[in-house]
């Protein structure tokens, strides 16, 4: 059954120019070769990393969507387990339904903590008043589903 | 002050959550990364489901912190 999903690449920024984009394509030829039907390709270049893997503190970040039967998965998910210029990749499934929008790809500088302090400003018209941080619990989830 | 809020996806027809949406999940978590009840965010269950999947995502590719303390 052919399905739509994502594959999420993170690829070390320490690496000479031009290898992410090298690497990109490689998993575009990857895909295609595999019987994939690549949509949507949307590269985001370096970005700063909400916190550091494998020491690294910001990655080259690719998108590419594309259609393919649930059979090319495993291949893929050992391609990219064994690819060293990765920092960490993702695929998803995109759900049937839910539009995804072409998220545009923000200013590079924009990480994690700088958007925070506009953030707050802009809440405000919500009434977000709570700011119950600290005193609720939850049960400390990792997100650790490869699907 | 506090009136009671409309979820913003219901209220929004055409506003779909994705993972790649920085901006838009970081409203729904606090400064240190948690995500935030639907007390506070007005989320509708359905749509807290879908905000609180979109936010695990993000999390895997470091677009989102897990945790992060000692915010400015």
């Amino acid at each position: 059954m052919e399905r739509d999903y994502e594959l999420a690449l993170l690829v070390n920024s320490q690496l000479p120019e031009g290898q992410a984009e090298e690497t990109a394509k490689r998993y575009e030829q990857f895909l295609t070769e595999h019987g994939a039907t690549i949509g949507n390709v949307n590269r985001w270049g370096v970005r700063k990393l909400a916190y550091e893997i494998q020491k690294q503190q910001q990655a080259d970040y690719t998108f590419i969507q594309f259609e393919a039967g649930v059979a090319l998965l495993p291949e893929l998910e050992r391609a990219c387990k064994l690819d060293e210029t990765l920092i960490r990749y993702m695929v998803v499934a995109i759900e049937e339904g839910l539009k995804v929008p072409p998220v545009e790809e923000e200013s590079p500088e924009a990480g994690a903590d700088s958007d925070k302090d506009d953030e707050d400003g802009e809440d405000e018209e919500d009434g977000e008043d709570e700011e119950d941080g600290e005193d609720e619990e939850d049960g400390d989830e990792d997100g650790g589903d490869g699907e | 002050m506090n009136r009671i809020k409309v979820c913003r996806f219901c209220e929004d027809k055409s506003l779909g959550a994705d993972y790649k949406d920085v901006r838009l999940l970081q409203r729904f978590v606090t400064e240190r990364g948690k995500l935030l009840p639907r007390r506070a965010s007005g989320t509708c269950a359905r749509h807290q489901r879908l905000v609180t999947l979109h936010v695990k995502r993000a999390r895997q590719i470091a677009l989102l912190p897990f945790a992060s303390d000692l915010v400015k």
